[in-house]
């Protein structure tokens, strides 16, 4: 039986690949983010040809839904009035993805690194780029959810570890802070309803190429990036302390799997 | 006003305000008399790296000794770190960054293009803008770490270690807090957030001969640029404005935890809404909101302070950027530069970008105090509409054929602008007709020659 739910489930990407396209066109087109659509193009472009360029190098065969997640996560996430930073941005991101690895892995997330490579990079060259986490307003929250059940019905057991324990332990900080304070709940449900952080959670963490093996570890990894990023957030008012606590921590994934060995994730299909 | 102890909060950001008790500050259209925005707050943030300025504006209108305001702070302020100001200076950061009208005259189309513009008006806004006491503080737990007299305020900065003791100690002080200020306090408390509070000295206000107060400025050094709104959000009286003017030295602010929306922009509008630009803006604005479930901050300028196109108001001179906070700014004047009218530009950058936020909130949609980031974003923004008037055929020429095509379209356009005005204000589609028509923007009538006449007929004739 062919049905509509067997495509999704054949390729956790194929879940991913129709979400971030609907959040992509849902976003430009009623939440306003308003990004050029030369820039989106540019992203696209200097990933998919960076993918290009490597697997020829590296004698691999093409694969066009990585590029394709990491594009759309780049034009959801990233921001630039300049269009050659959308090119920048997406040859960084597949780039890392080929020469950053260790034992045949990569070791950060393609669009994550991208991220705070030109985050950073700024304050050295004069260019523009910056990350908008609240232009999702209050249909984050929804989508959240919608996501979270989707992910339930749809996916493998190992890919949900991940998101699933994350979300948990931050909501669980947010709900302690907000308690500690004494705030209204009104305040950490509007802290959850953030577009920035639904793609860190399902689009990002989830990556299980560039997260521990162990089962166990992924709930550890899960924790340390949650601890990491509230004091980040709170202590440091960073406000993009997602990604920068991704990207600190996932130099410990290589460690992780080499002490604790355990079934590497493959992706189903090969396309 | 009654001479009981009720005290009145103003609250930008932090105030709070039984708000019958005040005639707040506004916008106005040309007249002075024709408020658009009642119940609003103006704050200005210079910032740059953790170093910011708050400027807070304040149009209280209630008896000056009644008069109270308490402002959460990140840090103990020194004396130097706080200041008063002209209300001038906001009042013309205020119409430089308004939301505004232009008018383009169409040209004869039988002629060449030729292109005017130039600003019809904007939306601005008008007019000038003891011991006992300590060891009782002690015993709630409230220490008063400072004390000054700056300007027409007697200023105090406190710290205190739990929030009960806190409330008591402002309703014993007069500086009565509606409910369900004590939650949020102790939130703060618990943050270690300082407060500051203030009132009006009377002997020095009498001073200065002036009925009005002049803006509050504090000064200190902070990681997290955040705007405090949870008190004020304790207002019974339903919703606040709240307009923020950011300057900063890279580019745009916004908001994190909220989303940041552009205006509606660069639209067609009727000519007769020139005579009501302010009831236009007001209501269009109300409609946003509303369908928006006033969940959102709205992007009303973002430009960089050197120039602007069209001119609502002259750009700030150096002088008054540096009093609103702006530091980074070299000590030199530019009052030499010479405007031109309508735009103006300054030879150099200066290395200032304004963004004006505006916001309608209240407890329910903006829980959270208001955290911003300024992002490397400098592309220009204006809330700007835009008056089309019509060429008119001066009888006494023949119309050529690309004028009667001109003609013959006009209707469908004034129709458009009809209904794009009747979506941004929600106004009644034939109401705004009727107005259209008497401002000579209906069925245009087309000359009398033009009637079936192909080109070639009096090709030779």
């Amino acid at each position: 039986m062919n049905q509509p739910s067997s495509f999704l489930k054949q390729d956790p990407r194929n879940f991913q690949i129709i979400t971030l396209l609907s959040f992509l066109l849902i976003g430009n087109f009623f939440l306003g983010f308003d990004q050029d659509l030369l820039y989106i193009l540019a992203v696209f472009t200097g990933a998919f040809s960076a993918q290009a360029l490597f697997t020829k190098l590296y004698g691999l065969s093409y694969s066009w839904k990585s590029p394709l997640i990491t594009g759309c996560s780049l034009s959801i996430l990233l921001y630039s009035n300049q269009f050659y930073i959308g090119l920048a941005a997406g040859i960084l991101a597949i780039s890392s993805k080929f020469l950053i690895t260790s034992g045949k892995r990569h070791i950060f997330n393609p669009a994550n690194f991208a991220i705070i490579v030109l985050l950073l990079l700024q304050n050295f060259i004069n260019y523009s780029v910056w990350i908008s986490p609240g232009q999702w307003g209050r249909t984050a929250i929804l989508i959240f959810l919608i996501l979270m059940l989707a992910l339930a019905v749809l996916n493998s057991g190992t890919l949900k570890i991940m998101p699933f324990s994350f979300i948990l332990i931050w909501a669980t900080l947010l709900f302690s802070r907000a308690i500690y304070l004494g705030d209204p709940l009104a305040i950490p449900l509007h802290q959850l309803s953030n577009g920035a952080l639904l793609i860190f959670t399902f689009f990002m963490i989830s990556d299980p190429k560039t997260i521990p093996d162990h089962h166990l570890l992924k709930v550890l990894h899960a924790l340390t990036i949650a601890l990491l990023s509230y004091y980040l957030l709170f202590e440091q008012y960073l406000s993009n302390a997602l990604f920068y606590s991704l990207f600190l921590l996932s130099v410990l994934v290589p460690f992780y799997n080499h002490f604790f060995k355990a079934k590497h994730y493959v992706w189903k299909t090969n396309s | 006003m009654s001479g009981k102890q009720i005290l009145k909060f103003f609250l930008i950001a932090c105030l709070f305000l039984p708000s019958s008790l005040f005639a707040f500050c506004g916008f106005y259209v040309s007249q002075a008399d024709t408020k658009l925005f009642n119940k609003s707050s103006k704050v200005v943030i210079a910032r740059n790296e953790d170093r910011t300025v708050i400027t807070m504006a304040n149009d209280y209108e209630g008896e000056l000794k009644d008069f109270a305001i308490v402002i959460p702070v990140p840090v103990i302020l020194k004396e130097k770190q706080i200041h008063v100001t002209k209300n001038s200076i906001i009042d013309h950061l205020d119409a430089y960054t308004a939301p505004r009208l232009v008018e383009y005259f169409d040209e004869d189309p039988c002629q060449p293009m030729r292109v005017y513009e130039f600003a019809a008006g904007s939306v601005r806004k008008a007019g000038p803008g003891g011991g006992a006491r300590d060891s009782l503080a002690k015993k709630l737990g409230v220490t008063i770490e400072a004390e000054y007299l700056v300007g027409e305020y007697d200023i105090l900065i406190l710290s205190a270690k739990e929030s009960n003791g806190l409330l008591t100690w402002l309703n014993q002080n007069n500086y009565k807090l509606p409910k369900g200020a004590e939650k949020i306090l102790g939130s703060y408390i618990k943050q270690d957030t300082k407060f500051f509070v203030a009132k009006v000295n009377l002997e020095e206000q009498s001073k200065l001969g002036s009925e009005f107060l002049r803006p509050l400025q504090i000064a200190f050094e902070s990681p997290n640029f955040m705007l405090p709104i949870r008190l004020g959000t304790l207002n019974a009286n339903g919703n606040q404005d709240l307009f923020v003017f950011a300057l900063s030295k890279k580019g745009r602010v916004e908001t994190t935890n909220y989303r940041t929306v552009k205006i509606p922009s660069n639209m067609d509008i009727p000519l007769y809404v020139k005579d009501e630009f302010g009831d236009f803006y007001k209501d269009m604005f109300n409609t946003l909101t509303k369908k928006d479930r006033l969940s959102n901050v709205y992007l009303e300028y973002a430009w960089d302070m050197g120039w602007c196109d069209p001119c609502a108001a002259d750009p700030l001179p150096d002088k008054d950027l540096r009093e609103l906070g702006v530091f980074w700014l070299d000590k030199f004047t530019n009052e030499d530069v010479m405007p031109r009218p309508g735009r103006f530009r300054r030879p150099q950058g200066q290395n200032v970008y304004v963004t004006r936020l505006h916001l309608r909130y209240n407890a329910e949609t903006f829980p959270e105090d208001l955290q911003f980031q300024e992002t490397s974003n400098r592309e220009n923004f204006q809330g700007r509409y835009v008056l089309r008037h019509p060429w008119k055929p001066d009888g006494s020429k023949k119309v050529c054929e690309s004028g009667i095509k001109y003609l013959q379209n006009l209707e469908d356009r004034f129709e458009k602008e009809a209904q794009t005005l009747a979506n941004l204000t929600n106004w009644d589609i034939n109401t705004i007709r009727q107005k259209m028509s008497k401002k000579g923007q209906a069925k245009p009538e087309l000359p009398e020659d033009a009637d079936g006449k192909d080109w070639w007929e009096d090709l030779w004739s």
